[in-house]
């Protein structure tokens, strides 16, 4: 599709209109400032939104926010929401990696007080986190243990002792999904989690220390605890090998089930079913349990962290405090109003994050009158934002949020360009210590790979749906 | 003769597949994962240390593909074993038993999340081989 099939609404804000084709249920619209469009035009974005504009029950509009690319099915970047209970859950509008999210640690050290323990601190964190591919962590799981984990989510991990019963309030859900059933999960995805806890694979996934370079809105960053000057932790990675499986299953399971229902997507990976049905709600509890395996993860990385802080700084009550963890590859069922009335909807966001406003009760106290903080990660070498949800977002988005920079280059085309150990020394000179399994890794992920995350940020903050509370700059990454 | 071809894909990998059968094109599919996993793992003659069999029933011939790599990948993670060698002893357009064996592997080089449908159409190119392209999300 091309760029002179959107018609631009705001600045912001551009439509393809339900004429497009004639399958469309409700219109396409992309969130970007101009300067982002040729990139979102340029490969298959577009034409996978207006698919999604297609799912049987989805209501006001497809969406994609302005760090959108091309995915498989569902474009990444995508919101969709669904009508409640009788509209489609489709796997394919979450994603492979269930609950893959972010959480931010805030930390009330000064980067200028400990500047030159930086790359100390970053081979700590690497003996500490266990990445890479198929590798396991210090944890074990049986199998009484992993049904646990799957129904209690990031409380497990505070059951024994890592992390505190305060970390929960800070958690999306406060990190359980109490749908969750471990028994719609297979044996094959219990099996590839049993070793998985505690560690952040590869890929994009990261564990970062990032200073406070820039404070844009002062109540919310006070609220936030973010300080200018001082360190923070961001975490990035999801359900691993046993999110994976669930979607690979449940994709599966409804390429199958849809002749039943007289369902036949443009595209297969937009497999979907009815959310009422058998094979709907099986779906939801086992994506809930992945979901909530994740949560754990991410609880357990953060434990992990503060060993490392430990070792390096000799306290651990120095650690750093979870500011937030938030989820960009879910399904919720969330509440909007439509016509004046409120409704329940099945919301999809694929590489989208919650940004709820003020008075959200599931808030915590500190910042319940701000709203929810939104965790934007730049790519490696480049800034990451922490931003604030609006009400705003509500009427406009079902809540939702960018989760990123947003590929702009091919992984292949980025190794084939980018000198890795060049790209290393680089980032050492400017004073951040990059640590990895590969040189690969670091190359798919270099700075030159992303669109400008500060464009990204920028579009969503000139919409309203997240307002820029604070710009964070990396120190140290740790990558698989 | 078979034919695999690694195309640009944003953040994913798009593979195309082109045999001059049905079989040999699902012997291309498994190089590729194998490939994609570890690459180079299956070049130098490895010793075969285990071996499992498949047995997938699928609706038709690109969902048989599909879910035979989806299968093959899963068996790669739960054993944490590369599988270089598919003998395949029965196969239709919506059936496929076949035995793959390979060797155990410390670790994978590329964290690949999923085989996808997405794109997936095996047919008959203008030569009269099988063709299809397959997007692997990593």
């Amino acid at each position: 599709m091309k760029k002179q099939h959107l018609q631009k609404i705001e600045d912001y804000l551009w439509e393809i209109p339900r004429s497009y084709n004639a399958n469309m249920h409700v219109p396409a619209r992309v969130y970007a400032l101009e300067g982002l469009i040729d990139a979102i035009s340029s490969d298959r974005s577009l034409d996978q939104l207006v698919n999604v504009a297609t799912l049987p029950g989805i209501m006001k509009a497809s969406m994609v926010m302005p760090d959108a690319h091309e995915g498989y099915g569902f474009p990444i970047g995508g919101v969709a929401a669904t009508q409640y209970p009788d509209g489609v859950i489709s796997p394919g509008g979450i994603g492979y990696d269930i609950n893959c999210g972010v959480r931010l640690m805030v930390s009330k050290m000064r980067y200028e007080d400990v500047a030159d323990r930086m790359e100390d601190l970053s081979k700590e964190l690497y003996k500490q986190i266990p990445s890479g591919v198929g590798k396991g962590g210090m944890i074990q799981l049986n199998r009484k243990a992993m049904e646990d984990v799957l129904i209690k989510g990031a409380e497990w991990a505070v059951d024994k002792g890592m992390g505190s019963l305060e970390d929960l309030e800070h958690i999306e859900n406060h990190g359980c999904l109490k749908e969750a059933d471990p028994a719609t999960v297979s044996d094959k995805a219990k099996q590839r989690g049993l070793d998985q806890l505690g560690t952040i694979g590869a890929g994009n996934h990261f564990v970062e220390i990032d200073v406070v370079d820039q404070i844009f809105h002062e109540e919310a960053a006070g609220a936030f605890g973010l300080q200018k000057g001082n360190l923070a932790v961001l975490i990035h990675t999801g359900s691993r090998g046993l999110g994976h499986q669930v979607a690979t299953d449940y994709i599966r399971l409804m390429v199958n089930a849809m002749p039943k229902y007289e369902y036949k997507p443009p595209d297969r990976e937009l497999a979907c079913v009815p959310f009422s049905s058998e094979e709907g709600q099986q779906y939801f509890k086992a994506m809930c349990a992945a979901a909530n395996f994740a949560w754990c993860n991410r609880q357990v990385i953060s434990w992990e962290v503060c060993k490392a802080w430990e070792n390096v700084f000799g306290s651990y009550s120095d650690c750093p405090k979870l500011l937030y963890d938030v989820a960009h590859n879910i399904a919720k069922i969330e509440e909007y109003t439509f016509n004046g009335k409120m409704e329940k909807v099945i919301v999809h966001r694929k590489g989208a994050t919650r940004a709820f406003g003020a008075d959200f009760e599931e808030l915590p106290r500190a910042f319940r009158h701000i709203g929810q903080p939104v965790l934007i990660p730049g790519s490696m070498g480049t800034e990451s934002y922490v931003l604030v949800g609006t009400n705003k977002s509500l009427e406009l988005t079902f809540g939702s949020s960018c989760h990123g920079a947003g590929r702009r280059m091919s992984r292949r085309a980025a190794k084939r360009q980018v000198n890795a150990p060049g790209l290393q020394e680089q980032l050492k000179k400017q004073g951040i210590f990059v640590t990895a399994g590969s040189f690969k890794g670091i190359a798919e992920e270099a700075p030159v790979a992303y669109k400008d995350v500060n464009l990204v940020v920028e579009t969503v903050h000139r919409a309203g749906i997240a307002l820029k509370v604070a710009k964070l700059k990396p120190k140290a990454v740790i990558k698989g | 003769m078979k034919k695999i071809e690694f195309l640009p894909h944003i953040a994913d990998v798009r593979i195309r597949l082109e045999a001059d059968s049905l079989e040999q094109l699902f012997c291309a599919s498994a190089e590729a994962l194998s490939e994609m996993l570890y690459p180079g793992f299956c070049n130098d003659g490895k010793t075969l240390t285990i071996g499992r069999s498949l047995h997938i029933i699928s609706m038709d011939r690109t969902t048989l593909l599909i879910d035979f790599l989806s299968e093959l990948l899963t068996l790669a993670y739960t054993e944490k074993a590369i599988f270089c060698y598919v003998h395949i002893e029965k196969m239709s357009e919506t059936q496929i038993n076949a035995i793959v064996s390979g060797a155990l592997v410390d670790g994978f080089e590329e964290d690949v999340k999923a085989v996808t449908y997405h794109e997936a159409n095996v047919q008959k190119n203008e030569t009269g081989n099988w063709e299809t392209i397959v997007i692997v999300d990593i």
